[in-house]
């Protein structure tokens, strides 16, 4: 009972409080990759509480013993005596009703994405070979349109699409400068990491962590991709080139205030660089990896205490893994 | 691609730029590949092609004629408004370079980006 509590407040607390100290940060804009890790760690490590602790509620804990029937034997006892209770027999079905929903609408939302995500990618693909120009030197896709546009199909048979518009605007350096953008979006799999984030966002749409989360990786990617870019074709021809690109358009609806994304990524390409330090970066990545540990501490921790070390009844190998865990 | 990918977008391009239905056989005049696709070929991937719904197909006399059911710039058009839409579900399926800027941003970053290249040349 007290696991269960401690690990939904746990749950509670990423949720509500994290994405209020994090959004915005600063530092993320200078360490992006360390920055989409620590958002992607808060919402899997607040998923992950919410499920033990209703796990933790439904199965009490029990002595683990190397010896199976004594095991089993104590998992029943254990058993039934909390849901001879009708308290324990409620709060074992409120951990269930909890587990299974948080587990069962996580996948079920990651299925649809996914279906819905595969299809229309190979729509698009279809009508992409039929009316794109392959452009083999490049290795890009070229598209008949006036409005300078670049973006890349991602997927197994991925395409880079580039406009005749992007083209005629873009010089060669500012066009390498985007291809490099493309291509790390693909090399690190940033579409993988954007639909996990939107599912989770929609899954669990009151939960504030998972849309400023979502919110947080798509602006952190494009930066991430500007990195790379820049590291390749320089920070001011990036800036150039995604000025280029964006500058002729005109939006469509309202953006956010305080600035288009678009806007912010020029900014930071202009102002001259301030990666994080070593020392921060590592201190950040331990605080990644302790707070996706630390649910699993919370519930083997008393697991573990109650491990009976000394009992070992055949020495089997399996038998050793049991008991040294 | 499939089998006939190459193919299919050559047979669309050759009714497209003629502008009107053609015959298999005018299809086949029109199609610049070589060698030269047999006329059984064409016709088999045409049918293809009229039941994937790109091409549409009406009689004329004892022949067939083939029409593109959209025009090339219609399915350009489609394929932009996808790649430029700011909905957010699309992000997954697509990664664009860029999103869009508000009206003024780009000015004044334009300005900041010629001090900051001319800072760079006077180093």
């Amino acid at each position: 009972m007290i696991v269960a509590a401690i690990l939904f407040t746990y749950a509670l607390l990423l949720c509500t409080l994290a994405p209020r100290l994090l959004r915005g940060a600063h530092w993320t804009q200078r360490a992006p990759r360390l920055g989409i890790v620590v958002w992607q760690v808060l919402g899997a490590s607040a998923l992950t509480a919410a499920v033990l602790a209703g796990l933790a509620l439904t199965v009490p804990t029990v002595r683990v013993s190397a010896d199976l029937a004594q095991l089993l034997q104590a998992c029943v006892m254990a058993l039934t005596a909390q849901y001879a209770s009708p308290g324990g027999a409620a709060a074992g079905a409120a951990g269930a009703v909890l587990a299974l929903a948080v587990l069962g609408r996580t996948a079920w939302c990651a299925g649809t994405a996914l279906t819905r995500i595969r299809r229309e990618r190979s729509e698009h693909r279809e009508i992409l070979d039929m009316v794109g120009r392959p452009d083999t030197t490049r290795g890009v896709v070229v598209l008949d349109h006036e409005e300078p546009a670049a973006y890349c199909l991602p997927g197994r048979h991925r395409r880079t699409v580039i406009t005749t518009g992007a083209l005629r605007t873009l010089d060669d350096d500012q066009l390498e400068a985007v291809l490099a953008h493309e291509h790390a979006h693909q090399a690190e799999r940033h579409d993988a990491v954007l639909t996990w984030a939107q599912t989770l966002a929609h899954a669990f749409p009151r939960i504030p962590l998972f849309r400023t989360a979502e919110a947080e990786i798509a602006r952190l990617v494009e930066m991430r991709a500007d990195d790379v870019a820049a590291a390749r074709s320089g920070r001011l021809t990036t800036a150039a080139a995604l000025l280029a690109v964006a500058g002729g358009r005109t939006p469509a609806v309202a953006l956010a205030a305080g600035g288009s994304t678009a806007a912010q990524r020029v900014h930071r390409l202009i102002e001259p660089r301030r990666p994080l330090s070593r020392m921060r970066i590592a201190a950040g990545s331990l605080t990644a990896a302790v707070a996706l540990a630390l649910p699993l501490l919370v519930v083997g921790g008393p697991a573990a205490a109650a491990t009976q070390l000394n009992y070992c009844p055949d020495g089997t190998p399996s038998a050793q893994v049991t008991t040294t865990r | 691609m499939t089998q006939f990918g190459e193919l299919e977008a050559a047979i669309m391009d050759a009714v497209w730029d003629a502008g009107k239905s053609l015959r298999v056989r005018e299809v086949l005049e029109r199609l610049d590949r070589d060698p030269e696709p047999a006329y059984n070929t064409v016709h088999t991937v045409t049918e293809i092609l009229y039941r994937k719904g790109w091409l549409s197909k009406e009689k004329d006399g004892r022949a067939y004629k083939y029409g593109a059911t959209k025009s090339r710039e219609e399915y350009v058009a489609g394929l932009m408004d996808e790649a430029l839409s700011v909905a957010g579900n699309r992000t997954a399926t697509l990664a664009r370079f860029v999103q869009q800027m508000q009206p003024g941003e780009a000015e004044e970053l334009h300005r900041l980006l010629g001090q900051a290249v001319a800072k760079e040349a006077s180093e």
